[in-house]
């Protein structure tokens, strides 16, 4: 009888670990689903201790463009009530009824997929928009409406967004990836990657000119679910002079390496290349 | 072959053979004592009968069970499993941090290499060891190692491969624990095993739901279910060679259930239930005091010790954070602790009575 549990335990080891790697070996097959360069401001490389010796990129993504954004950013009106319908929520009860308000701040996190648009019309929108803040808090200074304290902030809003911060945005989000990938054919620019979304309620608000928001359903996406690439150990070298150089590599700084990232069938990622940027 | 030897091999385990000689020393005493009261007194023939009769029995089952004849043996035994635990959460720990050290610096096919040799050559250890004691202390170390060597083993390979999490890995290592434990007699792999298919089924039970599977702890009744069918697992799979297993599959999957009604008492926001939290805290409230009741009665009923702590317990508790929610922010505070203390002479009361009136249902 013991030899049959040892036999279960060690079949249950290799089967799994079959399965496992004929997943992986199926992500990988064929055309990758998605092939991505992007840079140090798309890929971070990861926190780690000194125990451990391996390295791992954390995929820098955004969805709001300020960084202390609310749900209710115009910049992410795209995830509205119709699309959360989409994603299985029921949004079909007002906000007007208690019970449905409940409901609603109750309501759990579900699997999706999200579009990951990398330098794309998204960022350039942001650009825009940010060149807009910035020309107007200029205007306002001459009548006194704002102070240089709030230009300097705008200018230094604006240098990130050109330089440093993530081009990797959220553009949408969907539970079908095959149509996802019809609506957005560039591999080259789109990633759909697995996702977490939730539903929040965004309050109502009364806008500067006077008029008024009411309260409303928003959704967010609260995380890729593979946030984490390992960087195999044979591109691991490349990355020697960032763990070497501890000063610069804390705070905002230009994009020091470029890095190839491809999606297979399963919309998992890998790391193929690494490149130092001179 | 001899009666005692034949007794021996009709005994299963060592948890029945333990039994078997706690039962000759009690029974030692016991006639010791009737003997110097003059209750009884045996001829001296059949007294050195009867001693030269337990003394080949405990021989015997020595020699095949390595059981504790004395109060000394049974301390330093236990002593000895504590100290196998411990060892044995080090060293797994020691293969993780081992692991984490030396990834980045060996290629991809021998980290895979390492992940999957790894369980496979701890399993088999645990076979090989196992072999050579009769009380698995060192088999109880090797496993464990096996069972956090698979965990590193499907963990890092996902991290490898850029893999998305699933609940199905819970259900796998759950698979690998319990088949270690029911094949070397291993308690605290029963409990892993118990642990992952516990978190399994919580995490399965809220995708039927809708949600995410990661985030099943959102709403603690995914875990009612689960408790429940745990609770079960004795009831509909005979434990005949694994006697002590029952009670671990009963005391978990009540935990479960027990925590799971605990927690929605106190935050009702995170109910199914799609009432006020108000309302379901109540409507918690009301059943865990139920609940509690019905475990201690279920274990007096079918004398389950340790179900009938667990439910007390959870009485108690149930009803000392009701009492603080309640009272403790107007309250003086001398006068709270006063109300407790008084609450529990009067459970003592109540269970002193019970107590009396089974012992008269019995007589």
């Amino acid at each position: 009888m013991r030899q049959f549990w040892m036999w279960t335990a060690i079949a249950l080891i290799v089967a799994t670990n079959a399965v496992v790697l004929a997943g992986v070996a199926y992500n990988r097959a064929g055309e990758p689903e998605a092939l991505v360069i992007m840079t140090e401001r798309e890929l971070t490389v990861a926190y780690t201790v000194e125990e451990n010796s391996g390295v791992e990129l954390r995929l820098d993504w955004r969805q709001h463009r300020k960084w202390s954004s609310y749900p209710g950013d115009p910049g992410s009106a795209w995830f509205n009530q119709k699309k959360l319908e989409a994603l299985g929520y029921d949004c079909s009860r007002p906000m007007s009824d208690p019970s449905a308000r409940l409901e609603y701040e109750k309501a759990l996190p579900r699997k999706a997929f999200a579009v990951l648009e990398y330098e794309g019309e998204a960022w350039r929108t942001w650009i825009a928009e940010a060149e807009k803040d910035r020309a107007r808090i200029a205007a306002q200074i001459g009548r006194q409406e704002a102070t240089q304290k709030d230009l300097k902030q705008a200018d230094q809003e604006l240098d990130r967004l050109r330089r440093t911060d993530s081009r990797l945005i959220a553009v949408d989000v969907g539970l079908d990836p095959a149509a996802l990938r019809r609506q957005y054919p560039d591999r080259g620019r789109y990633i759909i990657a697995p996702a977490e979304v939730r539903l929040t309620i965004v309050e109502e608000r009364t806008e500067k000119h006077g008029a008024r928001d009411p309260a409303h359903l928003r959704g967010v996406i609260s995380s890729i679910l593979v946030n984490y690439i390992n960087v195999p150990t044979e591109l691991g070298n490349a990355l020697d002079f960032i763990r070497q150089d501890r000063l610069l590599s804390s705070g905002p700084h230009e994009p020091r390496y470029q890095v190839t990232v491809k999606y297979g069938r399963r919309h998992e990622p890998w790391i193929e290349a690494i490149h130092p940027i001179k | 072959m001899t009666e005692e030897r034949q007794q021996s091999k009709a005994l299963v385990n060592r948890a029945e053979a333990q039994h078997r000689v706690d039962q000759i020393l009690v029974f030692r005493e016991e006639l010791d004592r009737l003997e110097r009261d003059g209750v009884i007194a045996l001829p001296a023939d059949q007294r050195q009968h009867l001693r030269s009769y337990h003394e080949e029995t405990l021989a015997t089952l020595t020699r095949d069970f390595d059981v504790d004849t004395t109060v000394t043996e049974k301390q330093m035994s236990l002593g000895m499993r504590i100290v196998s635990l411990l060892g044995s959460l080090a060293l797994a720990a020691s293969v993780f941090f081992f692991f984490y050290r030396i990834w980045g610096l060996i290629s991809t096919p021998v980290q895979v290499l390492i992940l999957i040799a790894a369980p496979l050559l701890a399993a088999a250890a645990t076979e090989i060891v196992s072999r050579k004691e009769k009380v698995p202390y060192f088999t109880t170390l090797i496993g464990l190692i096996a069972f956090a060597s698979f965990v590193l083993n499907l963990g890092m390979l996902g991290s490898i491969f850029g893999i998305t999490p699933t609940q199905n890995a819970l259900l796998v290592w759950g698979g690998f624990a319990l088949a270690l434990a029911y094949g070397y007699d291993l308690r605290i792999l029963l409990v892993a095993g118990i642990l992952c298919l516990l978190a399994f089924l919580s995490a399965t039970t809220g995708t039927w739901c809708g949600m995410y599977w990661l985030s099943f702890g959102e709403r603690p009744e995914n875990f009612i279910p689960a408790g429940l069918l745990l609770f079960a697992v004795p009831a509909l799979i005979s434990h005949r060679r694994f006697q002590e297993f029952p009670g671990y599959y009963r005391m978990f999957g009540l935990l479960a259930v027990l925590l799971a009604i605990l927690i929605l008492s106190h935050w009702g926001r995170g109910s199914y239930l799609p009432w006020q939290p108000d309302r379901v805290e109540t409507v918690y409230v009301i059943l865990g005091f139920a609940a509690s009741a019905l475990v201690i009665w279920t274990g007096i009923h079918w004398k389950w010790q340790g179900i009938t702590n667990l439910g007390s317990t959870f009485f108690v508790i149930q009803l000392y954070t009701k009492f603080f929610d309640w009272w403790w922010d107007w309250m003086p505070k001398y006068l709270f602790f006063l109300l407790l203390g008084l609450v529990a002479v009067l459970l003592l009361l109540v269970f002193q009575r019970m107590r009396t009136h089974l012992r008269e249902a019995m007589a």
